[in-house]
C-alpha cells in the first residue's frame, strides 16, 4: 500500500522530553504520504522520505528536522 | 499533522503534467500522478481510511492563495483550497500568501507565512505539552 514512501515528507517537528512528540509537516505530496503512513500506524514515521532519517535519529531529538535547506526555515 | 498544500482531493494539474510526461520520450506518464488526478480512486480510498484513523490527531491544513507561475504567460492555483482541504471535524484550515512553491520557503522570520506556521506550532506545542501534562 505504501506507495509514495519515495516522496518527500517535508519536515518533522519533535518536542525534546513529551512523549509522542512528533510533529509532520508534509508539504503537496507529502500530505498523502502522511497519511497512508498513518493508515499503517507507521505514524510516528519510520522515515523522513526525503532525507532519509530514521525514527531512532528523530527520537534522539533532531529538533526541527528539514528536508532542504529552504524549507521552513529561512 | 501540518498539510501544506496537500492536493486530498487531487489537482487539475496533474492531469496535464501526466499529458505533458506522456508525449515525453524520456519519461512517460507514472501511475503516482495519475493518482493525484480530480477523479483518483486511489486518493478517495486514501481519505476514506483516513477519517476513521485521525481521532486523536491534530490537523492542519493550509492553502496557497497566490497562482504559480508556469510560463510567460500562464499561471495557475496548483492545488485550490477545496482540494486542500480535507473536511475533516476538528481539522483547522488557515491560508498562507503563497503560490504552491514557495509556501512551504520563506524569505525571512518577517514572512507572513512563516508567522502563521510558527504560531501554528506554538499551538500545536501548547496542545502536546497539555495533553503530555494530562496523562502524568
Amino acid at each position: 500500500m505504501l506507495r509514495y514512501t519515495s516522496m518527500l515528507v517535508s519536515g518533522i517537528l519533535t518536542f525534546p522530553g513529551v512523549q509522542n512528540p512528533i510533529v509532520l509537516v508534509a508539504h503537496s505530496m507529502g500530505g498523502i504520504v502522511a497519511k497512508e503512513a498513518s493508515l499503517l500506524r507507521l505514524l510516528l514515521p519510520p522515515l523522513c522520505g526525503h532525507c532519509n532519517a530514521g525514527l531512532t535519529k528523530i527520537r534522539r531529538g533532531a529538533g526541527l528536522h528539514y528536508g532542504t535547506t529552504r524549507s521552513f526555515l529561512p | 499533522m501540518v498539510f501544506l498544500a496537500t492536493p486530498h482531493r487531487g489537482s487539475d494539474h496533474a492531469t496535464l503534467l501526466n499529458n505533458i510526461l506522456r508525449v515525453s520520450a524520456a519519461h512517460g506518464a507514472r501511475p503516482y500522478i495519475s493518482d493525484l488526478e480530480r477523479v483518483s480512486a486511489s486518493l478517495a480510498k486514501v481519505n476514506d481510511s483516513f477519517r476513521h484513523y485521525c481521532d486523536g490527531l491534530t490537523l492542519y491544513s493550509f492553502f496557497e492563495t497566490r497562482e504559480l507561475s508556469l510560463g510567460p504567460t500562464t499561471s495557475a492555483l496548483i492545488v485550490p483550497k477545496e482540494s486542500a482541504i480535507m473536511g475533516l471535524p476538528g481539522e483547522r484550515v488557515s491560508l498562507m500568501y503563497a503560490d504552491h512553491r514557495s509556501i512551504c520557503k520563506f524569505e525571512s522570520p518577517d514572512d507572513p507565512g512563516y508567522a502563521t506556521l510558527t504560531e501554528a506550532f506554538n499551538a500545536i506545542n501548547k496542545e502536546i505539552f497539555k495533553r503530555s501534562k494530562s496523562q502524568l
